[in-house]
Formats: structure tokens, sequence, C-alpha cells
């Protein structure tokens, strides 16, 4: 039977023997960074559960004794439990194939719940997961056991998930998504809006100091972008994982090219590093600032391209370490900001679903898409779509979903129909008439109250002059610059369109928060690769690579000559 | 006597031409096209004119099509046996929809790219596991057949989608009828997507 051994900075073991989670943890206690005290059952210990079915009896029973030790609880002891989780932890990463448990309370559910992961391992997802990916099937997996933390604990407590540059353009500035009062598996489902990580500078400022010291260190440990995953306790910062690595594109240009400039690696390993995967993605066309920068060698300039990212979706979304991991969200107000000084005006970003930009009139409907369709090109939006939307989904020249992520209908359907789109927008509520811009502050679960009530509406008329027309949501319109759709089908500037909005209480579907409306018609342009949705038409760059892929082209040329 | 079959198949199949609500439901156009006209009088279902119109239900269509369901669900004594299969449904839904992104999307050297299907051993790997997941969903559409005839026509579907290997292309690809089957079980269960 294999050893379970303690988390420890000394623990000296491979990913292959102790999982990909468990040798993440380890550096992460190498670097004196805060990690939750824990042990790990070893891969070899799975490939004996599926052979004979049996566990490591005794070892299991003499590490919860030693973690009841370290932390001073007992499971059952009223006064002091133990709560401890049991992840999944394989040598290779495969994201939300296997199962987790949280808050196990005693031996025998702990034995349980080790039982559970192990058997996961071949559960038929599972399988289906690693042939597609060429993961070896003989493996198995590791399981983590560590003391719980929570998120939910109070006030001062929350999760997230945080990068060590801007996945989606691998600028050099912390990135992230975070939500307090949330335990991690709260918000990995992409549903609810999450806070900007800044968010924790201003609120948890000693906790903001830490995980940008954090952040610092993994970076230069693993000479790499890398991302962890993180809940705060009771203003304590605690580090559940940590990964590096993961972006692609004109991201992973980026970051390889800046990381020799500040002399972290060198020249021939940021042109290892980058893979023609990587210079394809670079070149899809993508929605591009309005006014270009000048071009320059300069390795501070910015990428006339904004954004870079395959895949793109709320950070959170990134949380088990997908691959390629998520970035963007809803954070409009940021965003906005940023966005401004190059002429964009980005109202939200969901995850890329269908490569490519499409411009063209929101229709919140798929009945409104196809009667729009016959003006010009349409966006269509919606919560979520099912075959009650094929019609709309056929008419329309992009989509959009609120919810939901790359395997979702929409984004399937709009694959196999070639078309742009973006799926998880969660920071876009769809309405009967219009698309709301969330603020930051919306509560958990508002977003998808409003959705599920919206979508009950879909398919009930034409799309105007109904009672849906009259309903209070529609107030937007009373302050005169606001267009109910349906009035017109060429509301052609997004700027008009909007309207800020106060807090919304209505008598039938949602309650909205410093939103802004964004009526039916109004023009919007998406990016399917970046997950992007930007107001009004946006010029796009066809394989416009930018300054750091040149620097890296130049650098590739110079190794193969040498 | 409202036409639960044709009814039903539209509501399930979401908005569609008529030659493909006459294919699902197992009837000649005519005869399809004859029904939904006595739906569109009872106020049921209506027909959007233009390129991208077809057959669609009505508020009224939707609701009366969940009476009936439910009254047909009962009077067969069978809402045990529908619930248990959309358990076991459910468990298999993950990975079809898994697959359908493995057919479209994969990654190459690191990053996510378009499937463009020249890696005739990739696409190999993707279909045998489509083939896998189909016969392992066989129990459950037999499951549901028994319980209730007019399930049997998504067998029949998938297995013509799969010979085709059309996974996730057209609208009578394995996705879209599985995702039909789901959105009836669904609506015959009376939970709400």
């Amino acid at each position: 039977m294999s050893e379970i051994h303690a988390l420890s900075a000394g623990l000296a073991l491979d990913a292959s023997v102790i999982g990909g989670k468990a040798h993440g943890l380890v550096a992460l206690m190498r670097l004196g960074l805060p990690v939750p005290p824990g042990f790990v059952i070893p891969t070899a210990a799975c490939r004996v559960f599926l052979e004979t079915g049996g566990l490591p009896g005794g070892e299991l029973a003499g590490a919860v004794r030693e973690l009841e030790a370290v932390t001073g609880r007992r499971f059952g002891d009223p006064a002091r439990p133990l709560l401890v989780s049991v992840r999944s932890g394989a040598a290779v990463s495969m994201p939300g194939m296997m199962d987790t448990l949280l808050n196990v309370s005693s031996t025998g559910d702990l034995r349980a719940a080790v039982r559970e992961v192990f058997a996961s391992w071949t559960a038929p997802r599972a399988v289906t997961y690693r042939e597609l990916h060429d993961i070896p099937h003989d493996q198995g997996t590791a399981v983590v056991v560590q003391a719980m933390v929570l998120g939910d604990r109070d006030d001062h407590s929350g999760s997230g998930v945080a990068f060590s540059r801007d996945p989606s353009t691998g600028e050099r500035r912390p990135y992230g998504d975070v939500l307090f009062r949330s335990q991690g598996d709260a918000v990995v489902s992409g549903t609810v809006p999450t806070l900007p990580l800044d968010a924790l500078a201003t609120r948890e400022p000693a906790v903001w100091v830490g995980l940008m010291d954090a952040l610092d260190r993994v970076e230069r440990h693993f000479r790499d972008v890398c991302h962890v995953e993180f809940t705060v306790e009771s203003g304590r910062l605690w580090l559940l994982q940590v990964r590096p690595g993961g972006l692609s594109g004109r991201a992973a240009v980026r970051v390889a090219v800046d990381l020799v400039d500040e002399g972290l690696i060198d020249r021939a390993t940021a042109v290892r590093r980058i893979t023609p995967g990587h210079l394809r993605a670079a070149a899809v066309p993508r929605i591009r600032a309005a006014a270009p920068p000048l071009p320059s060698p300069d390795p501070a300039s910015q990428d006339s391209a904004t954004w870079d990212r395959a895949g793109s979706g709320s950070a959170m979304q990134a949380f088990p370490g997908s691959d390629p991991p998520s970035t963007g969200s809803s954070r409009p107000v940021t965003e906005v900001g940023s966005a401004a000084s190059s002429g964009l005006e980005i109202l939200a970003r969901g995850r890329g679903a269908g490569p490519g930009v499409a411009t063209g009139r929101v229709a919140v409907t798929a009945d409104g898409a196809v009667r729009m369709a016959a003006a010009g090109p349409v966006i269509l939006v919606r919560p979520h779509t099912s075959p009650l939307d094929l019609h709309g989904l056929a008419a329309a020249a992009g989509i959009v979903t609120t919810t939901g992520g790359l395997t979702s209908h929409a984004a399937v359907v709009a694959r196999s129909m070639g078309k742009p789109a973006v799926v998880g927008a969660t920071g876009l509520t769809v309405r009967t008439h219009d698309v709301v811009v969330n603020g930051r502050s919306i509560p958990d679960g508002a977003a998808a109250d409003a959705d599920a009530d919206a979508d009950a509406d879909h398919m009930a008329t034409d799309g105007h002059s109904t009672s849906e027309g009259t309903t209070g949501n529609d107030q937007t319109a009373t302050d005169g610059r606001s267009t109910p759709e349906g009035t017109t089908g060429n509301n052609q500037t997004a700027t008009d369109g909007r309207t800020t909005l106060g807090i919304t209480a209505t008598d039938t579907d949602q309650v909205v928060m410093d939103g802004w409306s964004i009526p039916e018609g109004t023009v919007i342009t998406i990016d399917g690769t970046g997950g992007e949705i930007v107001l009004g038409v946006a010029e796009t760059a066809a394989g416009d690579t930018g300054p750091h892929v040149d620097r890296l082209l130049r650098w590739a040329a110079e190794e193969s000559v040498a | 006597m409202t036409d639960l079959t044709v009814l039903h198949t539209l509501r399930c199949m979401g908005f569609t031409d008529l030659g493909r609500v006459a294919s699902a439901a197992g009837l000649a156009p005519e005869e399809a096209e004859s029904r939904l006209i006595d739906l569109a009088v009872e106020g049921l279902v209506t027909r959007v004119p233009g390129a991208f119109g077809g057959w669609g239900l009505t508020e009224a269509g939707k609701a009366e099509d969940a009476r009936l369901a439910a009254e047909e669900l009962d009077k067969a004594g069978a809402r045990a046996a529908v619930t248990s299969a959309y358990t076991d449904f459910m468990v298999l839904n993950p990975e079809l929809l898994d697959l359908s992104t493995a057919w479209h999307l994969r990654t190459v050297d690191g990053v996510a790219a378009v499937n463009d299907h020249t890696d005739a051993a990739y696409d190999a790997r993707v279909l045998a596991r489509f083939a896998d997941l189909d016969r392992r969903v066989s129990p459950v559409c037999a499951a549901l057949t028994a319980a209730l005839p007019r399930f049997g026509s998504y067998r029949r579907r998938l297995s013509a989608a799969l010979a085709r290997g059309d996974l996730a292309e057209t609208t009578e690809s394995y996705h879209n009828v599985w995702f039909q089957l789901h959105e009836d079980l669904l609506v015959t269960l009376g939970i709400p997507r």
C-alpha cells in the first residue's frame, strides 16, 4: 500500500506521484505562502483501489490524527469540529471531470469521499476527456485532503481566482474575480456576477497586499504567468491552488517577451514556449482599438489589438484550472474606463464560443432576430438558447448568451453554423425589450432570476405592442432617451440608447441595480474569440500580430541562425 | 380533439419547417401540414413567413401541450418510469455536450482551435466516444419507449444521425436530436429549463 504524505515544504515528490494539485501546493509552501494543512493520498493508491477496491486504511486514520493535531480540531468535536475538503488531483489536470467533496466531517465520510473521488477516475465522462486529450488511462488520480477554510464565514471572507497578469492581453497587472461571503464552488458556475479582483484592495487591504506578494513570488518561482485559487477566511488569506502558464495567442506571446525583458527567462525559452498554435491564434481576426497606436519595438508599448485570447469568460470559470484558462468577466465599470482611451465601449465580456467578429443590431428574442434580420445583420442576445431559438440563431449574424459555457446549446449551434458567439456574459441581463449591463453591485442571483423570467417571455408575442411593453421594467423609456424595442429597428448609435438606471424593482420580473439599458436595435460588435461585447461598430484586426510577436519572431530567426 | 403528436413534436423541435416536423412525427408532409393548419385554427401554432420562417407554438399552444403531455403521462401511469429515465439521461448529458464541443474545437499546441477535420485519428476518437455514449443512452431510450411509445422516435433519429456522421452539424444532428429529447423530458415532466 502506498504512503500518505502530509503536505509540507519538504515533500519532494513528482506530480506523477502526488498529482499536480498537491505538487503546486508544496511549491506554495516552499515559498512561505499560506496553504491550509492537509495530506495527499498518492495516485498509486487510486490504482490499487481500482484494482482491488481497497483503501489505505490504517494510514488514512494516522493521517487524520496528524491533521487533528496540527489544526487542534477533531472530527465530531462539537466545540472545535474538523471539516475537510476532498479533491481530486491527477498528474495532468482534468478540470471539472472528477469529484470534489467539501465539509467532510467524519472518518467514515472521509473514506466514502476518497472512494468516490477514486471511482470518478473511471467515470465515462472522465474517460472521454482523457481520450480527447491524449491522457493515459492507467495513471489514476491523487486525492488532496485539507482542512476547510470558509469563504462564506463572515463579511471579511470570500473566494476568488487571481492571475498574475491579464490573461486576455498578457499585460502586467493582476487580474481576476472575487466574491465576498462565498465559497469557491458557489462562483465556479459562472452564472453569478463576480467582482473584479481589485475590489479586494479597498475592502481587505491587508489581504490584497498578501495576494500581490503571493502572485509576485509564484511568478518568480515558475518564471511564468500564474493563476491562483484563493479563499479569505475572516480576513486571512489562504491559497488553494496554483497553476503556471495556460495563456494563449497574443497574450502568451506578450508574456513570454515581457518575461525576457524582466530577466526571468532567456530568449530561447521564450521562443520555445510559443507554439505554432499560439501564433495561429494570434492571427485570428479580433476587435481592435479604434485608434491604432504607433508601431514601436518598445516592449512597454501596447498591442494595437487589445484582446488576445481564445476562450474567455469569468476568471472564476477557470477555477479548476481549465485549459486554456478563462478570462474576462462582468466588470463593465473598470472596462469602460480602460477602454475609453481606445474609443471602445466594452459592455461585458463572456467566453469566446465561436471565433470571429460580428457587428449587428441587438435582438432579444429569436422572433425579433428573424424580423430584424430582413433589414440587416442582427446579434441575438439571450439568457441561453434552446431548440425554440433555432430560427433566431439561423437569422442572426452573431450570438450572445448571458449564461452557459463553451459546451452550451448556443455555443455548439453557433459553431455548427460558423457564427461568432459569446457565451456566459454574466455582466448582461436580458429583459423583455432590452439588455441591461449590470453594475458591479448586483446582488447574487439577481441576474439569474431575471434571466429565467425573461426567458418565459420568449416567443410570447411578435415582440411589440403587447402588454409586455408596458410593464414596469420598461421604465428606462421614461427619460426619453431609451428606445423601446419594436418602435424602430434602426436605432443606429449605441451611445444614444444608453441610459442610467436606478434600482428598479418591477412587479413582473427583475430587480436590476445600477445598470445601463441597451435597447433592442442598438448596434454592438462581438468578438467570438476573446468574448468581448462592444458598443457600436468596432474595427477588426486581421492577422495584426503586434510588436511582441514581431520581436519573438525575430528572436526565433536569430536562434535558428545561431 | 387536439392532435398531440404534431403539437408535441413541434414543441420539442422548437421552431422548424414543415418537412422536419413531418419527418420527426413520422407523417407524410401533407398530413402534417393539414394537422398544423388545424392546430393554427385552434390558436396553438403559428407560421412565420420569410427566409428564416417556419412553424412554432404560440403561448397558448405551449400551455395546452404541457397540459396534454402531463395528462398523457399520468393516464399511462408512466411518471415514475420517465422520471427515472430522465435522471439517467442527465448523467449522460454533460458528456454529450463535451463531445459536441470536441467535434468543433480541439486543443492544438496548447491553444483551442477550430477542428478542421483534417486529423482523421482525432475525429475517429471523437466518433468512437459518440458511439460509446450512444450505446449507453440506448437503455434510457428503451425505458422511455416502454413507458410512452412516442419516445421511440428519438432512438430512430439518433441512430440515423450517428450513421450519417452528423454529430453536431445540421438541424437533425445527433446533438440537436439529443437536445430535443432533453426538451421533451423537461416538458413531459413539467420541469422548467
